[in-house]
This record gives C-alpha cells, sequence and structure tokens, in this order.
C-alpha cells in the first residue's frame, strides 16, 4: 500500500516536471511538497535529470538554496536606505562624500549582479518550461532549487499543445505522438480491435 | 626487433587513423543510410520528442530488401509500434485496440536520413565534429548545420564500427535541445525474427489497405514561396479531426531532415471552436505552429523549424479559389 502511494507520488512529481497536471492537482502536490523534506529532494532530482538530459547542461544547486538565501537577507543589517538618508540630511564632508561614493558603487555593484543573476533566470527558463509560473503561484516561500527562475513568464508563444486539433495534425505530420502514446483514433486511420476475449 | 615491431605497430595504427579520416561527412551518413537498411540490431532507445520523454525497446530487422521497425513502450500506456514500409500499426495493449496508419514519407523513427545528401548541399553543410562514446560504442560525431536561418542544427552521432545512428540531437538557438534519440543500450546483428504479433487486427479489417495521396493541384491552396530547400513532398485530402467529419487539405513539405505541414480546413462552427487550435505561434519541443484565418478557411502550419520559418511559410500560402476544401 505504502509502496503503491510512493508510486503515485513519484508518477505525480513526473507528470509535474512534463507539466502535465491540473491546476487543483499541482497546487496540491507542491502543497505537499512544501512540507515534505524527502519529496523536495525528488522534485530536485527529478528536474535535475530533465534538465540535463534536455540541455546537456546542468546547474547544480542544493535543495535548501532559497531557504539559505532568504536567512541570509533576514540577517542581513538594513545598510542602504538609512545611510541614503542619513546622506542628505547631514551636510557633505569629504568622509562622508567618500562614504556616499562608496555606497553608489555598492549600489551599482549590486546592480550587475542583479542583471547578471537575472539573465542566467532567464536562459534556464527556457529548460524548465511553464511550471515554474505555477510554483509561484502555489507558494512563493517554497524552497525549490536555484534553476527554478523566479522571474514571470514573458514568452510570446504558447509551450503545450492546448487541444485536440494541435494533436491531431501533429499525428497526421509525423510518428512522433505514436513514441509518446497520445494517438488518437483519427478517422483516416483503421482501426480494429483484436482478440477480444 | 623490438624497434621494427614498434615500427609496424605505429604504421599500422597510422593507417587505420588515416582511413578514418578519409571518410567525409557525407560518407559516413550514408554509410549510414546503408546500415541501417540491411542491418538487424535492437536496443533500448531514449526519445525525447514534443517535450515527452519516452524510454522504449527497439527492434529492426532487414530481410529480403524488407525493413520492420518495432517499439516497445517500457512505460504507460503499454503499446507496441510496428513500422513495415510506409505503414505504422500501433497496438495499444489495454484497449485491444490497434491504429493502421500510411506514412510513404517516413522510413525510421530513429533517423529519417536522406538517401541522396548532395541534394541537400544548398541547405546544410556536414562535419564531422569529433569521436565520442554512447552505449559504450565509439561513434563519429557528424554536424549537419543550417547554411540559413530556416532551419535547425543537428548532430547525428554514428557507430564508427557498425554505421548505425546511436545518437540524434536537434538543436534549437543558443544551442538548447529540442529533441533527442538515443540508444542506452543496442545489439548489432543479433538475429530476430519480423513480428507479426498484431497481424490478427489485420483479418478484422473491412477494408483493403487505402492509399491516401492525392494530387497537389488538388489543393486548395498554394504556395507562393518556398524556403530554399524545401519541396512538397506529398499531398492528402481526407478527414483529419474524429470530432468533425469535414476535409482537411494536408501538404507535406521537406528539405531532407526538416519537415513542414501545411493544413488548411473550413473554419469550425462556435460549437466546436474551443478545439480548434488558437491564432498565433505555439511550441512544443521542436516543433514550432502558426495558425491563421484566410478567408474562411483556417490554416495551419508546422513543423521541426524555428518559428521564422513557420511563419514565412504560412504568410505565403494564398487560396486558389478563394474557397475552403
Amino acid at each position: 500500500m505504502v509502496q503503491l502511494m510512493q508510486d503515485n507520488m513519484n508518477e505525480k512529481i513526473s507528470r509535474l516536471i512534463d507539466g502535465d497536471l491540473d491546476h487543483a492537482e499541482t497546487l496540491q502536490l507542491l502543497k505537499k511538497i512544501q512540507t515534505d523534506e524527502s519529496l523536495r529532494l525528488k522534485l530536485w532530482r527529478y528536474q535535475t535529470i530533465s534538465q540535463t538530459l534536455k540541455s546537456d547542461v546542468n546547474c547544480h544547486a542544493g535543495s535548501d538554496f532559497s531557504r539559505k538565501v532568504f536567512q541570509d537577507i533576514q540577517q542581513e543589517p538594513p545598510h542602504f536606505l538609512p545611510q541614503i538618508s542619513q546622506a542628505k540630511t547631514l551636510p557633505q564632508t569629504p568622509k562622508t562624500q567618500q562614504q556616499h561614493g562608496r555606497m553608489w558603487l555598492a549600489v551599482a555593484a549590486s546592480t550587475v549582479a542583479a542583471a547578471v543573476l537575472v539573465a542566467q533566470a532567464i536562459r534556464n527558463e527556457q529548460n524548465t518550461g511553464n511550471i515554474q509560473s505555477i510554483t509561484a503561484m502555489a507558494s512563493p516561500q517554497l524552497a525549490l532549487p536555484a534553476s527554478y527562475p523566479s522571474s514571470t513568464n514573458s514568452k510570446p508563444v504558447n509551450r503545450r499543445p492546448l487541444n485536440t486539433q494541435f494533436n491531431e495534425y501533429l499525428q497526421a505530420h509525423n510518428s512522433s505522438v505514436y513514441i509518446n502514446g497520445e494517438a488518437e483514433f483519427q478517422p483516416y486511420a483503421r482501426v480494429a480491435s483484436f482478440g477480444r476475449e | 626487433m623490438v624497434h621494427v615491431v614498434l615500427l609496424f605497430l605505429l604504421l599500422s595504427a597510422g593507417s587505420v587513423f588515416a582511413e578514418e579520416k578519409l571518410l567525409t561527412a557525407k560518407e559516413i551518413l550514408q554509410n549510414m543510410v546503408k546500415a541501417m537498411a540491411e542491418s538487424d540490431y535492437q536496443g533500448t532507445v531514449v526519445f525525447l520528442k514534443n517535450d515527452k520523454l519516452e524510454a522504449m525497446k527497439y527492434f529492426h530487422t532487414a530481410s529480403n530488401n524488407k525493413e520492420q521497425e518495432r517499439l516497445l513502450s517500457l512505460n504507460s500506456p503499454p503499446r507496441e509500434i510496428v513500422r513495415n514500409s510506409d505503414e505504422i500499426k500501433c497496438l495499444y495493449k489495454l484497449t485491444r485496440q490497434v491504429i493502421i496508419d500510411h506514412r510513404p514519407y517516413e522510413h525510421s523513427f530513429i533517423v529519417d536520413a536522406p538517401k541522396n545528401l548532395d541534394e541537400l548541399d544548398a541547405s546544410y553543410r556536414f562535419d564531422v565534429v569529433g569521436e565520442e562514446d554512447v552505449a559504450m560504442l565509439p561513434a563519429f560525431v557528424v554536424a549537419i548545420e543550417p547554411k540559413d536561418d530556416f532551419r535547425y542544427v543537428r548532430k547525428i552521432w554514428v557507430a564508427k564500427q557498425q554505421f548505425l545512428p546511436l545518437k540524434a540531437v536537434v538543436f534549437g538557438p543558443n544551442g538548447l535541445v529540442l529533441e533527442q534519440v538515443i540508444f542506452t543500450e543496442i545489439q548489432v546483428n543479433k538475429q530476430t525474427q519480423p513480428v507479426n504479433t498484431i497481424a490478427a487486427a489485420k483479418s478484422l479489417l473491412d477494408s483493403p489497405e487505402t492509399p491516401i495521396a492525392a494530387e497537389t493541384a488538388q489543393a486548395a491552396f498554394e504556395l507562393t514561396a518556398l524556403p530554399k530547400g524545401f519541396k512538397e513532398i506529398f499531398f492528402s485530402r481526407k478527414p483529419l479531426r474524429k470530432t468533425s467529419g469535414q476535409p482537411v487539405d494536408h501538404l507535406l513539405l521537406s528539405d531532407g531532415f526538416a519537415s513542414v505541414s501545411v493544413y488548411l480546413e473550413a473554419k469550425q462552427d462556435n460549437a466546436a471552436a474551443d478545439s480548434g487550435v488558437p491564432e498565433g505561434m505555439h511550441t512544443v519541443g521542436a516543433v514550432n505552429s502558426i495558425s491563421r484565418n484566410l478567408a474562411d478557411a483556417q490554416l495551419t502550419v508546422l513543423g521541426e523549424v524555428p518559428a521564422s520559418t513557420v511563419k514565412f511559410i504560412a504568410e505565403n500560402v494564398k487560396l486558389r479559389n478563394a474557397t475552403a476544401p
């Protein structure tokens, strides 16, 4: 029984990565993953395998990567805003001017670093499909691997076959739908039952 | 004496290396097409197509100039797919139903490479870009690089000894893998008999095999321009959708490696509109598609080519008599 439930959960995680789960199932699964460390690690492993197969490139990050970043941010003293307000109110001595310059240098460096991270996130987005938007909607604080982008999806095209007509066209185009097990019984293809007992 | 032996070994190794170097990418691919048609082989293949991952057992037999390919699914739904020449049978084991389809323009589930590669010189460059092991077999890495932006880069890993394709990858922009077929293990020249496990279905069919090709001139549309290298391969007019019995014009184009389908059918009524392809661009794995209205018809162009290619083709479709099929 336990094994059956585990198999079912594994299948659901696999379907989540493929984008095959519906909205309700996705939310339910993500809630479970949020509270279960082993499921979180499993999701991360499956995603890593999928990403490696698709891109031959894998960005390795621990499953608690986002949690650690969150903790570090929480522990970070609030440097910038008080100093900015202080700099505006105090007279500009050479020392404060020097501090002010350092501060803006730090802001500029942070901006550049953020730009690089955003660019990497956009690149990674091509590998992870539309899962990120569902994930973000379900649980903004979910500790997901770094390979999951956090930005909103801004692709101009849809990345999934949304209806049966597309699948029917795809089936007439090539035999990939037979391989994927998504072939439907078409009016042009002959269909037979056999060996029915 | 030792020196003489060493010299002999060096010369032998050198001659073998030189022999390998003499093979051009085209020769390797031509050897591959020949080996695929003549060899018996089987193994486990992983397919990454249409954003889906599937692992299947694969069997290929060749006897009396007839080839048979057979795929057995390792995952649900349990199914068996058999290709005999241009006929594909897909057996769903749970429902005990079989779909029989005809595809005169396809030859392999693994790699569909044209026999005459010289015809592709205007569109592709062929290079041997390395040697790697796949499924524990040494292989040539052949890159098939397009000379324009109308198609994708491909690479095929061809076994150095048997010249069978061990891996094939379609790359998108920025080197992203869009499609991949790879043997995880392969056994060559293992004698297997062609199977006939779903022949029982044949006796239940009430109609003979029906050829479905038609003349391109019958199409309700024509193409005013095509990307360089693409040719019309196949045209049919038949009911394509199970939800409606209306005929759909289907024109298949190919440049030898990449294929594009052009579909034209009368617009659906409102009740069935939700099942239609929405207007605009769509992407699934390597397949890009575009759909738009053309008078009273809906035009859809899709294929394993960049979005700009399907857009170009769609923009160059015009109705012959301003009527849908």
